[in-house]
């Protein structure tokens, strides 16, 4: 114990550095994924263009399958070490899980709802605005906490690619066997992803309509 | 407002004929039923309408004009549209479901507010209650209302409604058309109803439209088609006890007949002032209404002829039963039966008297019913 | 080209990483089905502490699994556990069986009551109750469940070689602070392969597992 706290007041200043790459690193790629994929799933899912919709369904699945590591492993071949690399790794791999969610929440929505929407008056940019979207809300919502989660986790191991952040101390620690370093990275990598993940929590369920939560709990 | 089909064809792909050259006007302001087997093109003729579907040639023209000469944005908008349940949407409150086209259409929100709660008033929906619950709060009946009550929204002048009680349990959904039978009463649309629940058709519509394979069959007012069903198919789908059954179903209010004989009742009439009016008219009996215009009985007029003329004519009036507008013909028949009338005044609401039903007219109605009946 | 040298004269390296790497998930994936099933059907009844229990667990999962093995190593370490296998498949089993404990959960509470009623009516015993009706029908669930937990375990397995249980994460690690592109696109690919594997192999399985009524009811309902 004694010997952590001393860590902190001897390391703040890198401390202080790493934690803030880690946050930038998660932000930055989590971000952009939010807009790329949400773009992404309502491209795909406009009418006539179910088709597409469906077969990113089918990829965004299967590549769910596939490991963090072999992503940054991958972009690691093609763009080396640093910042960037993991940024763009992070990126890519939160994607997939705000693709997949967000275009089949989309596709599943009603067919009888739009068309009610169709049939009294709506545009096709307000049936998305008014029907799709926030009816589409848990699955979006539930995809970008889960892509939050996928990705802070990642972050810790991105440090393998000279990324920085929180894994780069418990790289540390690993590798000297030093058990204080370990926990000085591990116990707040922890404590910010549950944070991150009890505060999507909160969002969520502000966001998303009563109607659907009660239609939830009248499932169960 | 009337709506005119002309030589309306619809063909989906290379050669599936769904709807076949079809000629028919929806009258203004009548319940118009579309009825026949699946997939007859039923669904599809209503969503050319509001071009849900775009048809492949002939017209529909509403109110004189062709539907393309509006845009389609602006015709749905100004039609209301009615599916079965699965069209609520579940993220909005049933107030902001009803509000959807008052909304694209940016009514004030103070006037869209007395609209949802009217309509709410309307469909015997509790509107303090009501209004904030969400679709999954609702059962089944009501869900239906709301979306009744969405279609109607923003007024429009025609309704259509695609089986829009066809998800429901029998009992509901004699609930739901008695109180659309109610409900039309007041706001009078024009409306396009799809079923294929002939029960459902004889009961609400004015007249019934019978597709088969994409084309019309018949094209008849309700007693026109049970009483002269154009050939077998429409027979077979009446079904073998039509002559009850449709007794059972038809309302008495669009049967009856308005010509009758009332005379108001004062302190001062005697005998002799009424034998007066009646000898006036050569009629067997006579209504009579109190101050209030409410029907207070009937005179026989050989009886009072044989009364002293001077007597205050309340002494000789006798009761009588009365039915309402919405009861069935079946109804009103068991009353004649029972009170040995020949006739029954038909009284609304309000205590007026609307009209009466008379035995000799329900014959010629159903020809050869045996009442005796089957069970 | 380069690659392909490198898989040849590395084929007996790989087999056993990969071989190694099967290994430690097919310990740790039955061991969290055998703690995590039970505990899902013991605890689906009551729903307050269901609640509870998945409440726990789905914190747990959100822990980054390199923070988890970090504290594994220092927890185990006084018992001589700290490197090797231990840790790898003790994080292992923490973090597969929420998904399965969840999904027996869900499962479990997902079967209709009136259809209980009815095989309580016919005379089953609660046991009865158990194996002919509520697990059957909770086939396409629970398989759902496994499934994730040996998608993840896949993951998670090529993190521990950090903690020195070897495996694929051999490739890649290595791989990676040696900058050797070869041996990184090698575990890249396997790793991944692997996963997608796995997850299709399993949803098969999931298929073929599920009564056919109940795959003809999905279906319909769709
Ligand atoms: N989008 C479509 N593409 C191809 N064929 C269609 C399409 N929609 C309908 N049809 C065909 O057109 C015919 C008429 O369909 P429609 O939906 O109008 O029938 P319906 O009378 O409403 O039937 P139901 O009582 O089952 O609702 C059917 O043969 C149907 O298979
Ligand atoms: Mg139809």
């Amino acid at each position: 114990m004694q010997a952590l706290f001393d860590y902190y007041r001897y390391n703040m200043e890198y401390f202080l550095i790493k934690l803030g790459e880690h946050m930038s690193i998660f932000a930055l790629s989590w971000a952009m994924a939010i807009v790329v994929g949400l773009l992404i799933a309502i491209a795909s899912t406009r009418p006539g263009r179910m088709k597409i919709g469906n077969a990113l369904l089918t990829i965004t699945g299967f590549s769910q399958a596939v490991p963090s590591i072999a992503v940054i492993a991958l972009v690691f071949i093609f763009t080396g070490i640093g910042f960037r690399p993991a940024v763009l790794a992070l990126f890519i791999y939160s994607l997939v899980p705000i693709v997949f969610n967000a275009a089949s929440g989309l596709v599943s929505v009603s067919p009888g709802m739009k068309e009610a929407a169709r049939g009294m008056g709506m545009t096709n940019g307000q049936i998305l605005r008014k029907v799709e979207l926030p009816a589409s809300v848990p699955a979006i919502l539930s995809g970008i906490r889960s892509a939050a989660t996928i990705n802070i986790g990642t972050t810790t191991i991105a440090a393998a690619i000279g990324a920085g952040g929180l894994g780069e101390i418990i790289f540390t620690g690993i590798r000297n066997f030093n058990f204080t370093i370990i926990l000085a990275g591990a116990i707040p990598t922890a404590i910010t992803a549950i944070l991150v993940d009890v505060v999507l929590s909160v969002v969520e369920k502000r966001v998303t309509s009563k109607g659907l939560q009660l239609a939830e709990h009248w499932r169960e | 407002m009337a709506i005119e089909l002309k030589k309306l064809r619809k063909v989906y792909g290379e050669s599936t004929v769904a709807v076949d050259d079809v000629d028919l006007t929806f009258e203004d302001k009548k319940i118009s039923i579309l009825i026949g087997p699946s997939g007859c093109g039923k669904t599809t003729t209503l969503k050319m309408i509001n071009r849900l579907i775009e048809r492949t040639s002939g017209d529909i023209i509403i109110d004189g004009r062709s539907i393309d000469e509006i845009g389609v944005i602006e015709l749905r908008r100004s039609i209301g549209y009615v599916i079965q349940e699965i069209g609520l949407f579940p993220h909005m409150t049933v107030f902001d479901n009803i509000a959807v086209v008052p909304r694209l259409l940016k009514w004030p929100e103070d006037k869209i507010k007395k609209r949802v709660m009217e309509l709410l008033d309307l469909m015997n929906l509790d509107p303090d209650e009501h209004p904030y619950k969400y679709p999954v709060q609702l059962s089944g009946g009501q869900k239906q209302r709301v979306g009744v009550a969405r279609g109607l929204a923003a007024d429009p002048e025609i309704l259509l409604m695609d089986e829009p009680f066809g998800a429901i349990d029998p009992i509901n959904r004699e609930k739901l058309q008695d109180a659309f039978i109610e409900i039309q009463e007041q706001i009078n649309k024009t409306i396009v109803f799809v079923t294929h629940d002939i029960r459902e058709a004889i009961k609400l519509g004015d007249n019934i439209a019978i597709f088969n394979e994409g084309k019309l069959v018949q094209y008849d007012e309700t007693m026109t088609v049970i009483n002269e069903p154009a050939d077998d198919f429409v027979e077979n789908l009446l079904g073998s006890d039509r002559g009850l059954r449709s007794m059972e179903l038809v309302r008495v209010h669009d049967h009856y007949d308005t010509d009758f004989f009332a005379l108001e009742l004062t302190e001062k009439l005697t005998v002799g002032d009424a034998l007066k009016e009646i000898e006036k008219t050569d009629r067997r009996y006579a209504y009579v209404l109190n101050e209030k215009k409410r029907l207070a009985g009937y005179v026989v007029r050989k009886k009072i002829e044989k009364a002293n003329k001077s007597d205050p004519l309340k002494k000789h009036v006798k009761e009588t039963e009365s039915i309402h507008p919405s009861s069935s013909l079946l109804e009103a028949m068991s009353l004649m039966m029972t009170s040995g009338l020949s006739a029954v005044p038909v009284v609304d609401d309000r205590g007026r008297v609307r009209g009466v039903v008379r035995f000799s007219a329900l014959m010629e109605m159903f020809g050869s019913v045996d009442l005796t009946g089957s069970d | 080209m380069e690659f392909l040298d490198y898989v040849t004269r590395n084929l007996d390296r790989i087999v056993s990483e990969l071989l190694r790497h099967i290994h430690i998930i097919a310990i740790a994936v039955p061991i969290s089905i055998g703690i995590g099933a039970p505990i899902g059907i013991a605890i689906a009844n009551h729903k307050n502490l269901a609640k509870v229990v998945i409440y726990i667990a789905s914190v747990m999962m959100t822990i980054p699994s390199l923070a988890l093995f970090g504290v594994m190593v220092v927890l185990l370490a006084p018992f001589g556990a700290g490197l090797g296998i231990p840790p790898a498949v003790i994080a292992l089993v923490v973090y597969s069986m929420l998904p399965i404990i969840r999904n027996v959960v869900v499962a479990i509470r997902a079967v209709d009551p009136e259809m209980i009623e009815a095989a309580r009516g016919m005379g089953m015993t609660k046991a009865q109750v158990l194996f002919k009706v509520r697990l059957p029908l909770s086939v396409p669930i629970i398989m759902a469940g496994i499934r994730n937990a040996a998608v993840m375990g896949i993951a998670v397995t090529t993190i521990a070689y950090l903690v020195g249980a070897r495996g694929l994460g051999y490739f890649i690690f290595s791989g990676l602070s040696r900058a050797r592109l070869d041996m990184i696109l090698v575990g890249a690919i396997l790793v991944s392969a692997m996963g997608i594997g796995t997850n299709y192999g399993l949803m098969k399985l999931e298929q073929f597992l599920t009564p056919r009524g109940v795959r003809l009811e999905r279906q319909e309902n769709r």
